[in-house]
């Protein structure tokens, strides 16, 4: 036999004992299944300076980053910076309330074919004048590849 | 160049899970335009994954022949009328029953700037992912590449579990030192419009306002109420 395919020979049983030893154990993949790939990502953030909210009045931002998503999965995290270092899920929509009630912030995310767009609402939620401090909403955007 | 000493080779193997694809899923559906009275008009489209249990999922839906697609539970909010942005506009969300049939749920609703409603053909594509406790199933027949490949940048799974919700905050310890990626989903007991016992896209719960949040430390969740008893399934990525 030559010295090659003992070679092959011994890699095989070494990797059969790897694949029955090990695999299972620490590799979901055993069975072969696919998962999500990482694929693209994006930072980006919108600054919403501090101002004067009259009683039931609102202001709106968008931020926005060239990430198209043509054919795969997404996630988008968002922070209310100046508010909380807290960076929250989108799941569809983000809705919080601030300074006890007092206004309301809402956040959706959605694609428009060229762009991720992140469109905020800051609503007062009271029947007078509030301040609004100075908020920077950073996003985080991820894009993944699935299997469509 | 030749292989002379086997003791030199080496073969990584990751340390870490990754999600299993056990399927995808292609569908259409229309949905009927909301009037001011009848706002949001519904529809569903079921399909029978074979699997006779609950799974997880991701998906996408698009509503413009599929020039952009959203996930589940987004909206495209309506800005022509800038000082009065239309939020609610058309969304598609999803669930997998405990008979492991999955049903896209949409939701069309009326725009009362614009006095208007618009009847829309939902496209939407779902990846079904195994629980941690799925039980033996057999994947969906595809034509698609549900191979892993190392070569790829697979999102790791450091940490994942189930736990019932309910009461008060529920804070998981990651300790990574950064904000990590999350997914969720959950079950829930409510029974409509979903089945009971159903396994629900998280968007169902952050459209109720209760959120996930993320820091260097820790995720939180918020407590849940008006959906029954909730068990949520969640897994927190190694990725940044």
């Amino acid at each position: 036999m030559r010295l090659l395919d003992t070679v092959r020979s011994t890699l095989t049983i070494v990797y059969i004992w790897i694949a029955r030893m090990i695999i299972p154990k620490n590799l979901a993949a055993a069975g072969g299944l696919d998962g999500f790939k990482n694929y693209s990502a994006a930072s980006f953030s919108v600054n919403v300076p501090t101002q004067n909210l009259g009683a039931a009045d609102f202001i709106s931002f968008t931020a926005s980053t060239p990430l198209n998503n043509s054919n795969s999965i997404s996630q988008v995290q968002l922070q209310y910076s100046g508010l909380s270092n807290d960076y929250y899920i989108m799941n569809g929509i983000v809705n919080t309330f601030w300074n006890s009630g007092d206004y309301e912030i809402e956040s959706y995310y959605y694609f428009d074919g060229t762009n991720l767009n992140v469109f905020t609402v800051i609503a007062n939620q009271t029947a007078g004048i509030i301040t609004i401090p100075d908020i920077t909403i950073n996003c985080r955007g991820f894009l993944f590849i699935a299997p469509f | 160049m030749s292989v002379t000493d086997a003791t030199k080779i080496n073969m990584a193997i990751p340390g870490y899970k990754i999600d299993q694809i056990i399927g995808i899923h292609s569908g259409s559906f229309l949905i009927a335009a909301p009037t001011f009275l009848s706002s949001p008009t519904t529809a569903t489209d079921n399909f029978t994954t074979g699997f006779n249990d609950t799974c997880l999922f991701q998906g996408i839906f698009s509503v413009d022949g599929g020039t952009s697609w959203n996930d589940f539970g987004s909206y495209k909010p309506n800005l022509s009328t800038p000082a009065q942005p239309v939020l609610q506009t058309v969304t598609c969300q999803g669930w997998v029953t405990p008979a492991g049939v999955f049903q896209a749920y949409a939701q069309n609703f009326y725009d009362n700037v614009h006095a208007t409603g618009t009847a829309y053909t939902v496209d939407y594509k779902v990846a079904f992912l195994a629980k941690d406790d799925q039980n033996a199933i057999t994947p969906i027949p595809t034509n698609e590449i549900l191979n892993y490949l190392s070569s790829f940048n697979y999102q790791k799974i450091f940490a994942s579990d189930t736990f019932a919700n309910g009461g008060s905050p529920t804070v998981v310890a990651h300790n990574l030192g950064y904000v990590p990626k999350v997914r969720a989903w959950g079950t829930s007991t409510l029974g409509s419009p979903f089945i009971s016992g159903s396994m629900l896209s998280y968007d169902w719960f952050g459209g109720s306002n209760f959120n996930v949040k993320i820091d260097t430390t820790n995720v939180t969740f918020d407590a849940i109420t008006g959906y029954g008893t909730v068990n949520i399934d969640y897994r927190i990525y190694l990725d940044s």
